[in-house]
This record gives structure tokens, sequence and C-alpha cells, in this order.
């Protein structure tokens, strides 16, 4: 009985994972805006999507699912000066597992099948210390208590984060940090409004089925 | 090395808290083929490959662009850890290369300067390790 009843609250929980797509939203005018360099290339669809949301002033996010260890590469040929819209179309059509959608005033990219449970994850209340230090941000969203319940529901390993490069100014105060207070928010939601009140930046969620064990890894991968 | 801490950056700023391992911060000056620091509005990208790591069969992570303006004085953290109580093994480590380049106006620069990062513990000897290479 215990079994059976694992087994379902197992299946619930995966169904529940791939079910629900971002809300439909009407789409902010990104009709003008256009792709500011060629992209050739063979790479991961991060990547791919971080070139064509280059210097068009629009944040973003990414999602990706991969059953296996290390990430998908496509071969992608998106011309320079091509328009927003038709430039997602051909980047999701090129990849082929994945859709993109408005969000929040951010261009998400998502997995067709749809978006993990973590992601609609709610959270009731949460200030974000500083707007502008994004890897705080993350930092504060993975230990609130929701998400850290939901990551251990989904039995999720976390991957330590590649923090990366900040600038520094010699001699300088600090800017004062710039608080931002969300509520009865989804994970998704939550990244998506920083990603916009900050601007021209781009999170990115990663989720490996590697060898038996989950892991994830989120993080800004535009700064 | 820190055991329920925070990582701070060379600025003073912190960037995660409740953290368990180790990291070390980096300063870098992008500079000019002529020595002068690079000066403007600029996209500092990352890359990373020859990846390995005892923790997992995981490959390297995407790309990351960094946006910044002024000089080309900047600051990197390597950082390997988990959130606290839960702490890295004793031989939870990572390396890789990082390559890297300058995007202005559109147009992308490679930099000819590469960095081999080694970093978590080793048979329980916490370490950061990074060889600079400029070929």
């Amino acid at each position: 009985m215990h079994l059976k009843n694992l087994l379902l609250a197992a299946f619930l929980i995966t169904a529940d994972s791939y079910l629900q797509k971002p809300p439909e939203q009407p789409r902010p005018d990104i009709g003008e805006a256009q792709t500011s360099r060629e992209i050739s290339d063979k790479t991961a669809l991060q990547n791919a999507f971080v070139q064509v949301l280059a210097d068009t002033g629009y944040a973003g996010g990414v999602i990706t699912v991969t059953h296996g260890c290390q990430m998908d590469t496509k071969r992608f040929h998106i011309p320079k000066g091509m328009r927003l819209p038709h430039a997602l179309d051909e980047l999701t059509a090129s990849d082929g597992k994945h859709e993109w959608r408005v969000s929040n005033g951010a261009v998400v990219v998502f997995p067709t099948e749809g978006m993990p449970a973590l992601l609609q994850t709610r959270i009731q209340e949460i200030q974000i210390q500083d707007k502008n230090n994004l890897t705080l941000a993350v930092n504060q969203l993975l230990q609130a208590k929701p998400i850290r319940d939901e990551i251990a529901v989904l039995r999720l390993q976390l991957i330590s984060p590649e923090i990366g490069f900040q600038q520094l100014t010699p001699g300088d105060s600090k800017p004062e940090p710039q608080p931002f207070l969300l509520h009865d928010t989804s994970l998704f939601d939550a990244l998506n409004r920083i990603a916009t009140e900050h601007g021209n930046v781009a999170w990115s969620y990663d989720e490996f089925d590697c060898k038996g064990s989950k892991r994830l890894r989120l993080d800004f991968i535009v700064k | 090395m820190i055991a329920d801490g925070n990582v701070v950056s060379l600025g003073g700023t912190v960037l995660l808290t409740h953290q368990c391992g180790v990291y070390r911060n980096y300063a870098f000056d992008i500079e000019e083929a002529n020595g002068t620091s690079i000066n403007g509005t600029y996209a500092w990208t990352e890359s990373f490959s020859n990846y390995s790591t005892t923790v997992s069969a995981l490959g390297p992570p995407a790309p990351r662009t960094f946006n910044f303006s002024g000089s080309g004085l900047v600051s990197d953290i390597q950082f390997l850890g988990t959130t606290a109580p839960t702490c890295p093994g004793s031989n939870d480590n990572e390396s890789f290369d990082m390559s890297f380049s300058v995007t202005i106006g559109g147009v992308t620069f490679p930099i000819s300067t590469m960095v081999h990062i080694s970093h978590g513990y080793f048979t329980g000897t916490p370490r950061v390790d990074s060889t600079i290479t400029t070929p």
C-alpha cells in the first residue's frame, strides 16, 4: 500500500512537473528589436539565446531539462539584423524542443513539455536585499523555505554556482542596495521580475537527470 | 574556507550567504594589446572547457556574459560549495579552462589569456588554484 501510494505520488509529481506552461501574456512591443550579431555556431541553447537577446535591451530567461549529463548542442543560423520575434522563432525551430514567450516583460525560452515543478513553486513573500546583486538574489530565492522544501521533495541537488566576474571600481563607495519586495509569486515569476527590474540580463535554469541523480544549476548567465 | 559563512567579493559585496566551501577572489585588468586598460562599455564573456569533476558526471556550465562600463578592472570569484549545514565531501572538486572574449559595438574580440582553475577539496585539503596561460 505504501509503495502504491509512493508510486502514485511519484507519478503526480512527474506529471505536474511538465504540464504547466508559462501563462500567455500580451507581448510587449518586441517587434522592433533586432539581433545585433550573426549566430552561426554549434552551441548550447543557452548560449544562442544570450546572443539573440544581446543588445536588444530585453531581459530574459532560459529553461532546459536535460535527460543526461551534458548540455545538448545544436547548430544555429540566425542573421544579424533579424527582428527579435523571428530570431526567437528561428532559435526554437532549430532547437526543436523549446518554445518562447514573453512573461512579466521578460523573454523566456522553455521546454515544449512545460515548466519544471520547482519553477512553479510559490513563495508567499520575500524581500530581495538588492535587485542589482543578482547572485545574492538567486541565493535568497533558493534559500526561501518553500523552495528548499520543494528541492528536497524533488530530490534535486544544487550545483555549486559559477559566480563569475564583477566590475571593480577602486576607491569609490558601494552603491546603496535597492531592496525589492515580492508577494505571492512563483520562482519563475520572481526570476522574471528581478530580471526586468534590473534590465538587460538573463537567467538560466538547467536541470539534469544525470546517472540517476537530478541536478540543478540556477544562475544569471548575463549580468 | 567557510563552514557557514558569506562569499564576499573583492569590492566587499556579499554574494552568497550560509555557504560551506572554498573560494578565492581574483582581480584582472582587461587590456588592449598595447597594454592600456580597456575603457568604455563592453560585454565580457567567459566560456568553459576541459571540465572535469569528482562531484558528478556533469559537463561545463554555459558561457557567462557580464556587461561592464568604465575601466577594465574586474574581479572574479572561484567558489565551490554547498548551502550549510551541508558541506562538500572530502574529495569534491572540479577543474576547467576559462577562455574569454570582449564584445564592443557588436564585434567580438577573443582574449589571448586563458585561465585553468582547479578548486574544491582534495583528499580533505581545501584548495583554489589557478594557472594563467598566455599563448
